[in-house]
């Protein structure tokens, strides 16, 4: 999976236009990725890439390229 | 998993009792944030809720939906041999609301009554401890009652006012009564986890901190993840251990906590979303009165005579969590029923903060 893929999941995911985001975006920036994307997030990290997803991993997350470094695939 | 089997022991009928003020998650908060409740609706599923008066709580709606099944028949005041209420917000401190409940149905003193501390877990504890009790005692009939009044306590709590949670639940109590039969029988299998206890609590008000908000944020990513890892593994479990399968069951009802979780539950043991009944969309999340009260919003308006097969979860605070499967008559269950009932106790709220009974107001 490239990265623009990647990308795309999580545009997907938080409901934006393809090529919203790129990787090095501050996830406090986007106003779509709130408590309840968090939730959408684990679901689709555990789905897509067999990635367990804790509190701790969530809260260190800094960038969208922080989230896509995880997608291991 | 502690698994269990109540050979000869059938759920004979339930009953739910719900507010009549019908809150639009919308109009909620006092300056909705238009987004974030669209957003909050669109990932909960929560449309409406119910909340109840000022001078009600979740032991009058416990009453309503008991005596329902009372007046319907299937039970008369001196038969009932147990009563267990389920509840994280009783009435007084002490005694148990359940001793209220007795007094109310006027049931005989040949009866064992007392809470359980528990809420969204509640229904699945409180059927597998009702049953156990009948299973190993002469008592004949048990009367569970299940439910919280989580949204009236929200309004005290301005600090969380625009959390998840906050919007999150509805009043409710559900009723269940179980009795001896030669034909009956169901299973459970029970887990918990103190080590957790801390994703989902309320420690202030009680011994340990007698002052303090009336709740603190819990750790949402914690409880999901509790969710939809542990829940799909015990209904797995369960099914594994009585030797069925998602075809054997018309309907998986399992908690209303939020859209997601139940969809991502549904999903990972191949239940389709058709065979989930939802009530959350317009009564919020009701803790442990959920199941009781997604089964009665399915089937309650039905007179149908025919036996239905439910596969139930229900998971939360402690952390707790269980799964019990039964079958039921469809018109074993009672439509909702719109609690009115109020219990005048003959304690007075006019006290000042350093509990001295307020003089009354001189007449003008």
């Amino acid at each position: 999976m490239t990265d623009r893929e990647k990308l795309a999941l999580l545009e997907d995911m938080l409901e934006l236009d393809e090529g919203d985001l790129t990787a090095d975006m501050a996830l406090d920036d986007i106003d779509e990725y709130d408590s309840m994307a968090k939730l959408s997030l684990i679901v689709l990290m555990e789905d897509e890439f067999d990635v367990k997803l804790t509190g701790d991993v969530i809260k260190g997350f800094e960038t969208v390229g922080d989230i896509v470094a995880l997608m291991n695939k | 998993m502690i698994f269990s089997n109540y050979d000869g022991i059938k759920i004979a009928s339930i009953a739910a009792a719900v507010p009549q003020t019908v809150i639009d998650v919308m109009s909620e908060l006092d300056n909705p944030d238009p987004k974030y409740v669209k957003n909050f609706m669109k990932n909960t599923g929560i449309k409406e809720k119910r909340k109840c008066d000022f001078d009600q709580t979740a032991g009058d709606f416990s009453y309503s939906a008991a005596k329902r099944i009372m007046d319907a028949g299937y039970f008369s005041p001196d038969e009932i041999g147990v009563l267990i209420n389920l509840t994280q917000t009783p009435d007084y401190r002490t005694p148990s609301t359940a001793m209220t409940l007795q007094k109310r149905l006027g049931l005989s003193m040949d009866c064992l009554v007392f809470d359980v501390n528990l809420g969204c877990s509640g229904f699945v504890y409180g059927v597998s401890l009702a049953a156990s009790i009948l299973n190993t005692s002469s008592a004949k009939k048990a009367l569970v009652t299940v439910g919280d009044t989580l949204a009236r306590g929200r309004r005290f709590m301005k600090k969380v006012m625009y959390s998840n949670t906050s919007l999150l639940f509805g009043d409710a109590s559900a009723a269940i009564l179980l009795e001896k039969s030669g034909n009956g029988g169901f299973s459970s299998a029970l887990m918990s986890d103190g080590s957790r206890h801390k994703a989902l609590s309320i420690p202030y008000g009680a011994w340990r901190h007698p002052e303090g908000p009336q709740s603190v944020p819990g750790d949402d990513i914690a409880v999901f993840n509790f969710t939809i890892s542990e829940v799909p593994k015990l209904l797995e479990a369960y099914m594994e251990k009585t030797g069925t399968g998602i075809n054997d069951y018309d309907d998986l009802v399992l908690h209303q906590a939020n859209m997601m979780i139940l969809k991502n539950v549904a999903k990972r043991i191949g239940m389709p979303m058709d065979k989930v009944p939802i009530c959350l969309d317009r009564y919020g999340n009701t803790s442990g009165c959920s199941v009781p009260l997604a089964i009665v919003d399915k089937y309650g308006e039905s007179a149908e005579d025919r036996e239905v097969n439910l596969l139930t979860s229900s998971f939360g605070v402690g952390l707790s969590w269980g799964v019990v499967g039964f079958r039921i008559n469809i018109k074993d269950v009672l439509p909702i029923t719109i609690g009115k009932d109020t219990y005048e106790d003959g304690y007075s709220d006019d006290y000042d903060d350093d509990g001295n009974l307020k003089a009354p107001a001189e007449e003008a």
